[in-house]
């Protein structure tokens, strides 16, 4: 196990480098210059110049990808000119907003789906089965932004009795809990909606396998059967949504934090991107790219964890 | 469109005596909404754009009018007020901190007196923070001072800085008195462009307060050094920088860096002592990084009107999506409508809203790109130029596509407001080549190309005779365009689509849309083009907006249109154009300048440099109906929060 453990730690280092090298080079490709897009049309050429050689541009690619390297190992992360704040702050203010809107939705849509999965295997093609299978269809075809009007419009403006955004004066919305209702609900039920169908199938899947005619046969309670041999089993295709899902928290909900005014990672990440802020963009995508390899890394452990045939070499 | 001309005062006198007599008439009374004091006024800020500098000499980083227009100028007001909340672009003396200068000895001198203001801890507004200011703007904008920014902290510097102009054209400054100051330029200058786009960037800052090195540094004389001027060499008219510009550490430089880092630590904007001596109607109570800033009446504010309300918030909007839920929600006093969500004006006017455009002092545009090898010559046929002019339907595209909400532009001069003085008759009196099918192709054919409606048209008589296509297009050239405009915006797509549309079907000009984020189209427009230094990857691009005269309130086409000029995107050039903004900048007296504006205008309304496009509004504001001091709007673009109040 700590010897595949340190092959996939290897493996993750390659990737992560591979990533920012790819990125690296894609967004000195972008049309226009980062100076250009940092002093805005009205500045001269000399300025340009200047901040150029101020800020290594003139340099060959290879040196400048060398220099950020150099500086994400002393944890710089560079300078956002659009947002007047180090890269590394500006993340520190936003994942952990990310982190609590995106992480409590999904440990929510988590406690819901599952149960709700096992009860629509269990009560398969009956009326409630049929029910909330065309309730999960629904949320997950809904488009975000339309569910979040949606309850805006029903939550606040109608019954007024949820905020339409997150707090605004406050550093973390968590001071605030009212205001993160509504995005959390969003987020929840599409999520739920997801999951739940994937339970289902899983549970399905599983509840023909041979061993639970075994364990059957054996005399072993429908209940049990249920819960200890099925649904151990079916929770592995869950374990690797949540695996890939780590990615998402991280990364953000870019649609709910814009309907919702919360200025988490997502909007962060999409700013960046239509603003040319180029080291903010460098730093996301390598937050990101760490998270998701650490969400896969992890899913594959959970996986040894729910089912004792596989084993890692 | 009609132009207005100026109202003498006996003509304004005749109309108020008529107004009073009709109101007496009719039995009717005038009412003003009594208002009361205190209340919380609800700004919503752009979406994803927070204010995040406090500095008022902001570098071009951070040069915007959400950092200085609507946030740091309520703070910190410049010597010389521009516009005065009724939609003039003038001069306002009432709100500067500086008298109308005077100029003498032909124009090359100028004398300024200050009021006696004072700052929020009490200490006298002098001529020595004025001095102050000049020694940092002339250190921060010295070509040949050191280096001073790096990737992790970004210098200071001055976005509205243009090389050769303001300070370099100033040979000496110095205070004369307490409250007095005198210049000395370079060459004679028209008084009311100097006053107008050189002196309007002078903000006073608290010299006894701000003139450090560190924070835990005694205050001291560090700028001084910079008085000392030099000339820049192979200058003509000689250009000045400061002989002493110090270094990131020491010196103005030192100064200006130290006041700038202390602008890049947002998180203490509300407790750092530096950002609480202030001279304008506000100081920052409380500020997150996010962008929420509040800020409350400065008690000491030396200007009229003062404050009434207790406070003003400035909220910031991940989305427009978010700020219109807010808006219904009712929870802003000042919001906008996005453009796309129009149709629910009638909604919001219900619910206690009021509807207000507000328009800058600009105008819309996109540019040629004159140096492209194979298209600049075509596009550098005047004939050309109109022919696509031509195929421009502004007032469609204003009906249609922007609900009605833009004004035609006609030429550089903005034609919004239509009091305007500016605007010269032929300007004010429409566009000079409004839609006409016939008319292009007409010309397109009068110049020796076959015109193949709904195809490509093709030159078919090379040359540079009057019926032929002109210099540098070969036998066989087809108009043929690459046209990148920005992504976003429903109603620049529709113009750009219905452009393309009618441009082929009419006048087989073909033109192939791209798009890109906003940012990378300015990246492509400003790219430095020039003639010795082509851009080949494209022939037109829309940014969708054009020019916002602010900080240079004077309309004049120096830094856009002017051969060379640091914003001429397409790298337009023309002689006789050149000499007419060098006769703005250099009039002589009132008389002179005007006409020497409507020159420069008509010239540009007829030669066309660029694509003129409908103006449209800043935003579409929507205000609480009980809120009054907003029934006009900033010109360009600022905010005046001391005029509000509730009734």
């Amino acid at each position: 196990m700590i010897g595949y453990l340190i092959r996939r730690v290897g493996q993750a280092i390659v990737v992560l480098i591979g990533v920012t090298i790819i990125t690296f080079i894609l967004l000195h490709l972008l049309p226009g210059s980062p100076v250009r897009a940092i002093l805005g049309p009205r500045a001269s050429a000399a300025a340009i110049k200047q901040l150029n050689e101020e800020l290594g541009f003139n340099k060959p690619l290879y040196v400048q990808y060398g220099i950020w390297v150099w500086n994400l190992v002393h944890l710089n992360l560079g300078f956002s000119y659009k947002l007047n704040q180090p890269v590394m702050a500006l993340i520190g203010q936003r994942l952990p907003k990310t982190l609590f809107l995106v992480g409590s939705s999904l440990v929510l849509a988590v406690i819901l789906a599952v149960p709700l999965g096992i009860w629509q295997a269990v009560r398969r093609n009956r009326p409630d089965d049929y029910v909330l299978t065309g309730m999960s269809f629904i949320f997950y075809s809904m488009p975000t932004f339309l569910l979040g009007i949606l309850l805006i419009i029903v939550f606040n403006q109608t019954l007024n009795w949820l905020p339409f955004e997150a707090p605004q004066n406050q550093t973390y919305p968590w001071t605030d809990l009212n205001g993160m209702v509504l995005p959390v609900v969003t987020l929840t039920a599409v999520t739920v909606a997801l999951f739940s169908r994937y339970m289902r199938s899983s549970m399905l899947e599983q509840s023909i396998q041979d061993y639970v005619r075994t364990a059957r046969a054996k005399g072993v309670s429908n209940q049990a059967v249920l819960l200890v041999h099925v649904l151990r089993n079916a929770l592995i295709p869950v374990i690797t949504l949540i695996g890939l899902s780590i990615g998402g928290i991280v990364g953000g909900a870019v649609v709910t934090e814009s309907v919702f005014n919360y200025p988490g990672m997502g909007l962060l990440y999409y700013n960046a991107a239509v603003t040319d802020d180029f080291p903010t963009l460098l730093g996301f995508v390598v937050v990101v790219a760490l998270a998701t390899v650490l969400g896969n890394l992890l899913a594959d452990i959970l996986y040894a964890v729910a089912d004792p045939r596989i084993r890692y070499v | 469109m009609r132009h207005i001309p100026k109202l003498s005062f006996w003509r304004l006198a005749g109309v108020a005596a008529v107004t009073a007599l009709f109101v007496a008439a009719c039995g009717g009374t005038t009412t003003t909404p009594k208002t009361t004091t205190g209340g919380t006024v609800t700004f919503a800020e752009g979406p994803s754009a927070p204010p995040s500098y406090i500095f008022p000499m902001a570098s071009g980083t951070y040069f915007s009018v959400t950092n200085l227009s609507d946030f740091s100028q309520l703070m910190y007001v410049p010597l010389f007020w521009f516009g005065n909340n009724t939609s003039d672009p003038v001069f306002n003396a009432q709100l500067s901190i500086g008298n109308q200068p005077v100029f003498s000895n032909n124009n090359t001198e100028v004398s300024i007196t200050l009021k006696h203001w004072v700052w929020s801890n009490g200490k006298p507004i002098t001529a020595r923070d004025v001095v102050f200011w000049l020694n940092l703007l002339s250190a921060a904008t010295d070509p040949n001072a050191p280096a001073v920014g790096s990737s992790s902290a970004p210098g200071p510097g001055w976005g509205a800085a243009v090389p050769g102009a303001f300070p370099q054209n100033v040979v000496s400054y110095q205070a004369t008195g307490t409250y007095s100051l005198h210049m000395t330029l370079n060459s004679s200058y028209n008084p009311r462009w100097f006053l107008y786009n050189e002196l309007s960037q002078i903000t006073p800052l608290p010299q006894q307060a701000w003139d450090e090195l560190s924070a835990s540094g005694p205050i001291g004389n560090y700028d001084a050094g910079a008085e000392a001027r030099t000339t820049l060499p192979n200058t003509s008219p000689a250009e000045y920088v400061p002989t002493n510009p110090g270094n990131g550490t020491s010196g103005a430089l030192g100064v200006a860096q130290f006041i700038n880092s202390q602008s890049q630590t947002l998180g203490t904007y509300a407790t750092n002592p530096l950002w609480q001596v202030v001279s304008g109607p506000f100081v920052l109570n409380a500020y997150t990084t996010a962008g929420y800033a509040k800020m409350v009446p400065n008690k000491s504010y030396s200007g009229s009107p003062k404050p009434t309300i207790s406070a003003f918030i400035e909220e910031p909007f991940t989305s427009d999506t978010a700020e219109f839920n807010a808006l219904k929600a009712g929870s802003l006093t000042i919001g906008y409508i996005p453009t796309q969500d129009i149709s629910q004006k009638a909604l919001l006017e219900k619910s206690g809203y009021t509807f207000n455009p507000w328009y800058s002092f600009g105008f819309t545009y996109f540019p040629y790109n004159f140096t492209e090898p194979t298209t600049g010559p075509i596009m550098k046929q005047l004939y050309f130029r109109q022919a696509f002019q031509s195929l421009v339907n502004q007032p469609q595209y204003i009906s249609d596509f922007l609900a009605g909400y833009g004004v035609a532009t006609n030429g550089p001069v903005p034609t919004y407001p239509l009091h305007n003085p500016d605007v010269s008759p032929l300007e004010g009196g429409g566009q000079v080549y409004p839609y006409s099918a016939s008319k292009a192709v007409g010309l397109l054919k009068a110049h020796g190309w076959t015109v193949n409606a709904g195809g490509v048209s093709t030159c078919t008589k090379p040359g540079t005779a009057s019926d032929e296509c002109g210099q540098g297009i070969a036998n066989g050239a087809q108009l043929n365009f690459r046209l990148l405009y920005a992504q976003g915006s429903v109603a620049l797509t529709n113009e750009m689509t219905a452009l393309q549309s009618t441009a082929q079907q009419v006048a087989g000009i073909k033109i192939t849309l791209s798009t890109a984020p906003f940012q990378q189209v300015i990246g492509t427009a400003f790219n430095g083009c020039t003639f010795s230094s082509p851009c080949n990857g494209w022939d037109m691009a829309n940014w969708g907006g054009g020019w916002v005269y602010s900080p240079d309130y004077f309309p004049t086409g120096g830094e856009i249109l002017g051969t060379g000029a640091s914003s001429n995107a397409g790298d337009y050039s023309d002689t006789t154009n050149d000499a007419n903004i060098k006769a703005t900048h250099t009039a002589a007296n009132d008389t002179a300048e005007l006409k020497a504006l409507f020159t420069y205008e008509d010239y540009l309304a007829k030669q066309l440099p660029v694509v003129y496009m409908p103006t449209t509004p800043y935003q579409l504001t929507m205000y609480k109906s009980n809120l009054t001091g907003l029934e006009h709007q900033g010109i360009f673009d600022e905010l005046y929060p001391q005029y509000y109040a509730f009734s």
